[in-house]
């Protein structure tokens, strides 16, 4: 809702100014407004109503089973469940028939509310037999029903729900068995990526991210836990995974379209992070294993290739092909680097300096507004981490900020004649994604 | 970056999401989720019908899980062993790994680990093997001085491990566990439990001071 109306805004704000230019007809900015709001609110309520009721439902089945009625037989509680499961499908089947496409809302409903019941069952089959502890098996197997229903149906909600068990299934996983790595996760996410993108779902596409996302942390909290690996290791394959990401994200495939934006925007966020928490952790420093050595080269290759690749594509220009490579290998080399000499994460402020002003400029460029705000956003976390840094002293603080400040006025100044020179030479080919 | 036109789905289904729902998609989901659902069920009613039979003896607590209700944490005897005393491999065996456990009956009729293995061995008379999962393992032996370096795995006198046999959680009716723990407070609790031969297993009822079980299950 708030993303919706933040959207109303800014094509508000949009339309003015092209009308101002003469690209758009002031006198049809109305109708493309109306357009774009149509019932986009009152739907989106009615969807949000929708779901909460399906929540409190399937709370309730889940607490009807958790009070383990001594009155009624273990059939008869089975016997509910699986008729509330076949109930709310009949509902999705004839909400089908009755109206098709025309309002999804009531099927997806009904749908979510039978593959809910579907975990419901689960537990309830977990606690008649007295299951012991293992909680994967059984998210698993719900993960597995959602996923498959998402296909048969189609549906967007099964699918939604089938991407949040996901991460805690590899959660509950690498609790019940820390010795491994939960590469499990890879191939339902694989199925539920290909399934967004068929159904050219946008809102599905930042759900899976943030769930490859949650899967990255308990793997990157696994590697240190349980691999031995320091902080900056951890956190630089991550970067290098947020960037391989952010690449792909500029890649022409049909199938990464409805991606497009989620990959640059989560990628971006994900890299930068991961980058500041490299700086955070930088104390804990020695050489790097040889594991870390592997995963990072592999990312790094991978990551290098997309960004070759998307350049060719005239998808990614030559300083944004080269700032993303160079971020890689930075951070491919930053735990050697931290190894082998003192003070080095200085270097990495001010690769992330470099990373927040190349962030605005490419958000400048395409138009991006989130990654000028991400931009501008981490370059102010920066100058604060400066502050409380270099505090002890207030001449050194106010040293680093004139350094700082008259780098920045230089280095737009630099920039600005290479533009004109640029602009008044005879090809300047500067093609922005 | 440029807006992906709606008509930029990837094509490999065709039709898939452009068609609308499926009723027969909507069917087929519900009856894998039913057979699913019921190939568990067939599966635990199996080691209850045709598992051996063994009696573990246990001590409980209770608490609470709050997505399968009351229950009471069983803690065997059989959930720590000392390796030494079971194998002479035991090295075979790795925290998160499996581990298959040899029961003999002893003469208070309470079943006792003989022996261990990280795979499952082959049929022994008057044996029933229990597989589980090691959930920690922990060296025992002589105490290392302050500063001394830990002794590697090998100098260890002895290997203690803690498993799961996923038979910990006995779940009761709201509110009555704690008279299960009052029973328990009176004399010695043991758990009848169903062993198929693949090594799972499942509980099949409570019993107290060895008598008959005052908690036994049906299967339906």
């Amino acid at each position: 809702m708030i993303l919706r109306q933040a959207y109303l805004r800014r094509l508000r704000d949009d339309l003015d100014r092209w009308a101002q230019k003469g690209l758009v007809d002031p006198a049809r900015i109305p109708a493309i407004l109306k357009e774009a709001e149509g019932s986009g609110s009152e739907r989106g309520l009615t969807s949000i109503l929708a779901v909460l009721g399906v929540i409190l439902l399937g709370f309730a089945a889940m607490s009807f089973v958790a009070a383990n009625w001594g009155e009624m037989s273990k059939l008869a509680k089975l016997l509910i469940l699986f008729g509330g499961m076949w109930a709310s499908l009949g509902v999705a089947i004839w909400q089908v028939r009755a109206n098709g496409t025309e309002h999804p809302i009531y099927a997806e409903a009904a749908i979510l509310l039978a593959v809910s019941l579907f975990g419901v069952a689960i537990m309830l089959i977990g606690q008649m037999y007295h299951v012991g502890g293992e909680y994967s098996g059984g998210l698993m197997l719900w993960m597995a029903g959602a996923l498959v229903t998402a296909w048969l149906a189609p549906s967007r909600a099964a699918l939604a729900l089938a991407i949040i068990l996901a991460p805690a299934w590899s959660l509950a996983a690498l609790m019940e068995n820390p010795a491994s790595l939960h590469w499990q996760f890879v191939i339902p996410m694989s199925l539920a990526g290909l399934l967004v993108a068929e159904m050219g779902w946008r809102a599905g596409a930042h759900l899976l991210l943030i769930a490859w996302g949650v899967w990255a942390a308990i793997t990157g909290v696994w590697l240190v836990g349980e691999r031995e690996w320091t902080g900056p290791e951890a956190f630089a394959v991550g970067a290098l995974f947020a960037i391989l990401v952010t690449a792909k994200g500029h890649l022409p495939l049909r199938l990464i379209a409805p991606f497009e934006d989620a990959m640059i925007h989560w990628g971006l966020l994900a890299a930068l992070g991961s980058g500041v928490l490299m700086l955070l952790a930088s104390e804990d420093a020695q050489a790097p294993l040889t594991e870390y050595l592997v995963v990072a080269l592999i990312f790094t290759g991978a990551a290098v290739a997309t960004i070759v690749m998307g350049h060719q594509a005239r998808r990614l220009t030559y300083l944004d092909a080269t700032a993303l490579a160079a971020m890689a290998f930075f951070t491919l080399a930053y735990p050697y680097l931290l190894a082998a000499a003192s003070a080095v994460e200085w270097l990495l402020v001010i690769a992330l300096f470099a990373a927040a002003i190349w962030a605005v400029s490419y958000g400048m460029r395409t138009h991006d507004r989130f990654s000028t705000n991400l931009g501008f956003v981490l370059f102010a976390g920066m100058a604060l981490y400066v502050y409380l840094r270099t505090v002890g002293t207030l001449l050194d603080t106010s040293l680093v900020f004139i350094i700082g400040g008259l780098l920045l006025i230089g280095l737009s100044i630099g920039i600005a004649r290479v533009r004109r020179q640029m602009l008044t030479g005879s090809t300047g080919t500067g093609d922005v994604s | 970056m440029t807006e992906a036109p709606i008509e930029a789905r990837a094509g490999w289904l065709t039709g898939f999401a452009r068609g609308g729902y499926r009723v027969w998609g909507l069917a087929l989901a519900g009856v894998l989720m039913t057979v699913l659902l019921a190939q568990i069920v067939m599966e635990r009613v199996a080691i209850l019908t045709d598992g051996a039979e063994v009696r573990l003896a246990t001590a409980p607590v209770d608490p609470r899980d709050i997505f399968r209700g009351d229950y009471v944490i069983l803690n065997y005897r059989i959930s720590t062993l000392s390796l030494e005393d079971l194998t002479d491999t035991p090295e075979a065996f790795t925290e998160g790994g499996l581990i298959y456990v040899s029961l003999k009956e002893g003469a208070n009729g309470i079943w006792e680990p003989v022996a261990a293995a990280p795979t499952l061995p082959g049929h022994t008379a008057g044996v029933v093997t229990i597989r589980g999962r090691i959930t920690s393992l922990s060296q025992t032996g002589p105490v290392t001085a302050i500063g001394e370096a830990p002794r590697p795995l090998e100098d260890a006198t002895g290997i203690r491990l803690r498993v799961d046999y996923g038979i910990d959680q006995y779940f009761v009716p709201e509110g009555t566990g704690p008279a299960l723990e009052a029973d328990r407070n009176e004399g010695t609790v043991s758990v009848l439990v169903a062993v198929a031969e693949n090594g799972n297993a499942a509980i099949k009822g409570i019993v107290l001071n060895g008598g008959d079980p005052v908690y036994l299950e049906p299967l339906f």
